[in-house]
């Protein structure tokens, strides 16, 4: 017996779905395995947790480094995981530089700032959902987040102007 | 309130900037995911299965604890009777010869040694026999005590029949010869008669050749 219908199911994945997933694409290079397993492990949960997107994250997160650790163990999956490698962001005609720009620069950011401005800005966490699900305090939490803003900054005024020069 | 605080340390400017960029980045749509939600609750519903799949498999389980138990019983019970069988006639049947019955125990049952025939060489010999047979004659003997009550007078005690050196000396061991009784109850002596009675001072002056005087 699970909590979720498969209306609330499909509601919870087209609402965190894509999220989840950018969530879970820092780990590993099969996200949508990760989510997949997440959301069932939501499914099976008793009792059902208070908060399901972050315990989704938290799992979300747990799951992606599984896979990746199988990744790893396969290195013929893995091959071809990585040729299978989808764009992290939607294109768009309106944003289309900031594409490569965004997903390298996310590339480049240390592990723990990269979880917290994911789950920041797409995943539209708190403050406090985020230090629950890195284990930081709040104020930790977003002090990185700031400083992790500026940073991405920089990086993508210095590809901007290297790009109209 | 804190990120409030944080923005008012932050300046404006700055704040500015980083709601310029988080924007921009907001802006930017993750690729959506596509996933089987049918897929996904029947995945969540396969425990459920799977238990009552151990469920039903369980009286299997059962069926196999059962039939070893009964399986280790029942061998058991068959090496218990071949055991049986096997030491029952072992006790019963006579061995064929003392050779064999050696052979086979080393450690030989007293019941066994009983089937066993004689040996054909003698386990004494005949001196050994002899002074067995002395041994038993001795061991048959009555006491001092029993004789002399037997002759009736506890007067008698102090002086022993005395037998004369001369008259009857004791040369063979068919001169002291006990013998039983006429009502076949008590032995009786077959010796000489004592010549006379000895005091003690002619015993000692017989036995040493010096006068008792000299001596006491």
């Amino acid at each position: 017996m699970t909590h979720l219908d498969e209306r609330r199911l499909q509601e919870l994945i087209d609402a965190h779905g894509a999220a989840l997933t950018l969530y879970a694409r820092q780990w590993c290079r099969a996200p949508e395995d990760a989510v997949q397993e997440a959301l069932v492990d939501l499914l099976r949960t008793d009792p059902h947790p208070n908060d399901p997107v972050a315990w989704l994250y938290t799992t979300t997160r747990r799951r992606a480094t599984n896979v990746a650790r199988a990744e790893s163990r396969r290195a013929k999956h893995h091959r071809q995981a990585s040729q299978e490698t989808r764009g992290w962001f939607v294109p768009n005609d309106d944003h289309l530089d900031d594409l490569v720009d965004v997903e390298s620069a996310l590339a480049e950011l240390p592990p723990l700032e990269r979880q917290i401005v994911v789950a920041r800005i797409w995943g539209r966490l708190s403050f406090s959902q985020i230090a629950e699900l890195v284990e930081q305090s709040s104020s930790s939490v977003h002090r990185r987040y700031k400083r992790t803003l500026a940073e991405l900054r920089s990086v993508l005024n210095r590809q901007l102007s290297e790009a109209e020069r | 309130m804190k990120e409030d605080r944080l923005d008012d340390v932050l300046g404006d400017s700055h704040a500015q900037e980083l709601a310029d960029v988080e924007r921009r980045l907001s802006a930017l749509e993750p690729t959506a995911v596509n996933l089987d939600t049918t897929a996904i609750l029947r995945k969540a519903t396969l425990p459920a299965e799977r238990s009552a799949a151990t469920q039903a498999t369980s009286p299997s389980w059962l069926s196999l604890g059962a039939s070893w138990t009964c399986g280790a019983l029942a061998g058991a019970l068959v090496t218990f009777v071949v055991l049986s069988r096997s030491i029952g006639p072992a006790e019963q049947q006579s061995a064929p010869s003392a050779s064999t019955v050696r052979n086979e125990t080393p450690a030989v049952d007293a019941v066994v040694v009983d089937h066993v025939a004689e040996p054909t060489q003698p386990l004494w010999s005949r001196s050994e026999l002899l002074v067995s047979t002395q041994l038993r004659q001795l061991n048959d003997r009555p006491s001092f005590e029993q004789t002399q009550l037997r002759a009736g007078s506890y007067a008698n005690l102090t002086t022993r029949p005395y037998f004369d050196p001369p008259a009857a000396p004791v040369d063979s061991a068919d001169g002291l010869r006990w013998e039983p009784a006429a009502d076949g109850r008590s032995p009786s002596i077959n010796a000489p008669t004592p010549s006379s009675r000895l005091d003690c001072d002619r015993l000692l002056q017989e036995l040493l050749g010096d006068v008792p005087n000299t001596v006491l």
